[in-house]
C-alpha cells in the first residue's frame, strides 16, 4: 500500500523486517528484491508519489515542488553550480532522461584496481544483474520515429565530426517524444522506478510511505534497530508528526548528499570516511542555431549519443527540457535577449559528460541538508572544452548558422577557425556552467577498510544491520549515465541480503 | 497549484522581507522583461511578480529565504553596483540593464554569479507563462500519434503525423529511413 500525507501526517510507528530509506533506482530495486524474499518491508519516501497525470508542465513549479530544495541545489567548491535531485516517489528515476548504460568494462578495471572491487562487478552475476533492470524497466534504444529533428542534427553533427553515434537506450516503453523527461513523463511511459518495481513490491506486501524524511538511524549495542524521521507536507513543507521504523535492517538509498548525511546523524562514521569522497560528471554544453526550423521541443529528450573516440570517458548527448529551463542557458538579458528567443526553434541543444578527475565531500548543513563541494582540476575542464571543440566544429560543418555554448567569455561561433577559442588555457573551473547531476561515491565501497566505508556486500562497517545501496557506493564516476549501475549494485547487494539467486 | 495566467498572489500577509523582495524582482524584470516593438511579451503581460509570489510560496524554506534575500539584497543594494548610491527601483530602466549587462560580464565571479541567479530565478518564471511559450513558437510537445486519429500502418507513424512543419517532417523521414 501507498500512504499519502493524509495517512502519515500525524506520525506512526511501524515493525518490520528490513526498512529501505529512500525511493529511487537504488531504494526501489532494493525493496522489491526484499519483499520477494518473503520480508515485511517498509519503504520510507522524503517525497510525495507523482502520477503522471499530476504532473505539471510548467517546470519552476515541478521543481519546486519535486526538486530536492526546489530544484536550487547547489554545489558549492571551484566551480558553484547546481545539482539536481528527484524528491518523489521514484527519485530521480522520475526526473532525468532514462539513460540505461551498463558500467563499461575500463570503468569496472579502474574500481578493481583501486579498490579491489573483482568479486563485484567482474562476477557474472553484476552482468546478470545489468540484464534484470533492462528487461524489467523495457530497456531499448531510443526508435528512429521519435529523434526529431533536434537528434538527428545532433547525429549529423557527431558524424561530420567523426564520431560515431547512436540511439541511446533508454527506460521508456511506446516512447511518443515529448521531451519533457526533467519534468516528468506526463504521458506515463518512462518506466521509472516507480513503474517498472511498485506493483511486483505492492503484490509482495511491501509498504510505501511517503512524505517521510528519516533523520538518522537508530543503533542499540552496535546494532541497527530501524530508522526515526519527521512527516513533510509538502504544501506547506511544514514538519506535521514523527514517525519510527522499527526493524533489524536499514537499507539506505537516500541518495549520494542524504545518505551519508542521514548516518553522519546517526554516529555512524564509517571510520571517518562517511562523506569523505564525492565525484561528479563534469557537464558543459551549447545551442547550435540553424537556418531551418528544428522545432527542437519535438522527440526524445536525449536519443542519440556518442563516446568520444579521443577524450576516454566522455560522451555526447543531444538534449532537451522545458523551455523555461532551457531559456535559463540562451545568452544575453533584457531587449536582445527577448528578441533571441525567437531563435529557440531553429536551436539543436547538446551536452556533453565527462568523467574527470574531481573531488569532493559531503557535509552537514543548516536544517539538516546536505552541503556538497567538489574541486575540479583546471586541466580537466580543458579536456572537456577540448570535446566540446570537436562538437562546435561538427555542427558548424552541417551548416548551423552559429554555435552558443555555456562557457564564460566564449564568443558565438560562426566559422571553424574560431573555435580554436575553447582550447585556451586561461578557461577556468568557475568559468564552465554545469549540471551536477550525476553525483558518487559519498560512502565508497572497497575492500580496503581505509579507503571506503562500505565492504563487498555493501554493509557499512562499524554496525550490524546497515547496508548502502545507492551511487554513494561508486569508487569513482561511472562514465555513462549511473542509473543502471545503481540499479545493479543495489540488485546485487540486496538479493545477498534477502538469500535470492543472483 | 498552478501559476499558469493567474493573478492571485499569496493569501498570507507579505513579511517585510518578502515586499522588499518582490520590489527588488518587480525592478529587475522591467529592466530585463521590458515592453517591446518585436512581440514578445513583457513581464507586465506574462504577469511576472504575482507568479513569482506563487512559486515562491511553493519553495521549500530554505530555497525560499535564497530567493527572497538575493532579491532583497539587490532591491537595497542594487544601485551601489551602478555605481549610484539608492535602491535598485528608483534606478532609470535603462540604467538597471547596464548595470545587469555588465555584472553578467563581470570578471568578478561572485558579480556574475548574483547576475546568473537573477536571470535563471525570472527567466524561468517568464518562460513558464504560455504566452512566452507562444512567442517562442512551442505548438505542441509530442510526436503522440493520438494527437492525430491515422491508421498505424507505417513503422514511421508517430513521426509522419507529428504535428511538425511539413519540410521538417519530411527530411525528418528521410533520416529515419
Amino acid at each position: 500500500m501507498i500512504r499519502g500525507i493524509d495517512d502519515v501526517r500525524q506520525g506512526y510507528t511501524i515493525e518490520a523486517d528490513a526498512v529501505v530509506v529512500g525511493s529511487g533506482p537504488g531504494g526501489f530495486v532494493a525493496a522489491d528484491n526484499l519483499a520477494a524474499s518473503g520480508m515485511k518491508v517498509v519503504l520510507l519516501e522524503a517525497g510525495p508519489e507523482v502520477k503522471p497525470e499530476a504532473m505539471e508542465r510548467e517546470a519552476p513549479m515541478f521543481l519546486a515542488k519535486h526538486y530536492w530544495e526546489g530544484g536550487m541545489r547547489m554545489v558549492g567548491g571551484n566551480s558553484p553550480n547546481p545539482a539536481m535531485a528527484g524528491r518523489c516517489l521514484g527519485g530521480s528515476s522520475v526526473v532525468n532522461s532514462a539513460i540505461m548504460l551498463a558500467l563499461p568494462h575500463w570503468v569496472r578495471d579502474e574500481w578493481v584496481r583501486d579498490d579491489q572491487l573483482g568479486p563485484v562487478v567482474r562476477d557474472p552475476s553484476f552482468d546478470r544483474a545489468f540484464e534484470r533492470v533492462f528487461e524489467r524497466t523495457k530497456t531499448a534504444p531510443t526508435p528512429m520515429t521519435v529523434m526529431g529533428r533536434r537528434n538527428l542534427l545532433m547525429k549529423d553533427a557527431l558524424e561530420a565530426a567523426g564520431i560515431e553515434g547512436k540511439p541511446l537506450p533508454r527506460a521508456v516503453h511506446d516512447c511518443v517524444g515529448c521531451g519533457d523527461c526533467i519534468t516528468g513523463c506526463s504521458e506515463g511511459k518512462k518506466q521509472s522506478v516507480d513503474r517498472a518495481y511498485l506493483p511486483t513490491f505492492l503484490r509482495n506486501g511491501g509498504e510505501v510511505m511517503t512524505c517521510s524524511v528519516v533523520d538518522e538511524v537508530l543503533v542499540e549495542n552496535g546494532k541497527t534497530v530501524g530508522v526515526r524521521g519527521h512527516v513533510v507536507d509538502i504544501e506547506t513543507w511544514k514538519t506535521t508528526g514523527h514517525f519510527t521504523v522499527r526493524a533489524p535492517r536499514v537499507i539506505m538509498a537516500a541518495g549520494v548528499a542524504h545518505t551519508p548525511v542521514v548516518l553522519k546523524n546517526s554516529g555512524l562514521t564509517g571510520g571517518g570516511l562517511v562523506g569523505k569522497s564525492l565525484y561528479v560528471h563534469l557537464t558543459g554544453g551549447g545551442v547550435a542555431l540553424m537556418d531551418e526550423i528544428v522545432d527542437p521541443w519535438h522527440g526524445a529528450t536525449q536519443g542519440w549519443g556518442a563516446f568520444s573516440p579521443d577524450i576516454r570517458g566522455l560522451k555526447y548527448e543531444a538534449l532537451w527540457a522545458a523551455p523555461s529551463l532551457i531559456a535559463v542557458n540562451w545568452g544575453g538579458v533584457g531587449a536582445p535577449w527577448l528578441r533571441g528567443l525567437d531563435d529557440m526553434k531553429r536551436a539543436a541543444v547538446f551536452a556533453m559528460v565527462y568523467k574527470g578527475r574531481v573531488t569532493g565531500r559531503v557535509r552537514r548543513w543548516f536544517g539538516g541538508l546536505p552541503r556538497l563541494e567538489i574541486n575540479i582540476p583546471t586541466d580537466e575542464v580543458h579536456v572537456l572544452m577540448r570535446g566540446m571543440k570537436t562538437l562546435v566544429d561538427g555542427f558548424l560543418r552541417i551548416g548551423a548558422r552559429t554555435v552558443k555554448t555555456t562557457t564564460f567569455g566564449m564568443p558565438e561561433f560562426t566559422r571553424e577557425r574560431d573555435t580554436d577559442a575553447l582550447l585556451s588555457k586561461k578557461i577556468r573551473p568557475r568559468d564552465c556552467h554545469m549540471t551536477f547531476n550525476h553525483m558518487f561515491g559519498s560512502c565508497r565501497m572497497s575492500a580496503d577498510k581505509k579507503r571506503g566505508p562500505v565492504d563487498l556486500e555493501g554493509r557499512l562497517r562499524g554496525v550490524e544491520g546497515v547496508w548502502v545501496a545507492d551511487a554513494s557506493l561508486f569508487p569513482g564516476p561511472s562514465a555513462v549515465n549511473p542509473q543502471a549501475t545503481i540499479m545493479a549494485l543495489s540488485d546485487l547487494v540486496t538479493r545477498r541480503i534477502g538469500g535470492l539467486a543472483a | 497549484m498552478t501559476v499558469h495566467g493567474t493573478t492571485t498572489s499569496s493569501n498570507a500577509t507579505p513579511t517585510p522581507l518578502r515586499r522588499l523582495a518582490l520590489a527588488g524582482f518587480q525592478a529587475a524584470c522591467e529592466a530585463l522583461y521590458p515592453d517591446n516593438d518585436f512581440g514578445a511579451p513583457s513581464w507586465q503581460t506574462t504577469d511576472m511578480v504575482a507568479r513569482a509570489a506563487l512559486l515562491w510560496d511553493a519553495l521549500p524554506p530554505q530555497s525560499r529565504l535564497m530567493l527572497e534575500a538575493l532579491y532583497a539584497v539587490l532591491e537595497l543594494g542594487g544601485g551601489a553596483l551602478a555605481p549610484r548610491l539608492g535602491r535598485l527601483s528608483a534606478m532609470p530602466i535603462a540604467r538597471r540593464y547596464d548595470l545587469f549587462e555588465r555584472i553578467r560580464k563581470s570578471r568578478v565571479w561572485p558579480l556574475r554569479f548574483v547576475a546568473e541567479a537573477v536571470k535563471s530565478s525570472s527567466t524561468m518564471v517568464y518562460m513558464s507563462h504560455p504566452d512566452a511559450e507562444r512567442y517562442v513558437g512551442v505548438a505542441s510537445l509530442c510526436l503522440s500519434p493520438a494527437l492525430l486519429d491515422v491508421p498505424k500502418k507505417s513503422p514511421f507513424t508517430n513521426l509522419l503525423n507529428a504535428p511538425m512543419p511539413a519540410a521538417v517532417r519530411e527530411r525528418t523521414v528521410a533520416e529515419a529511413l
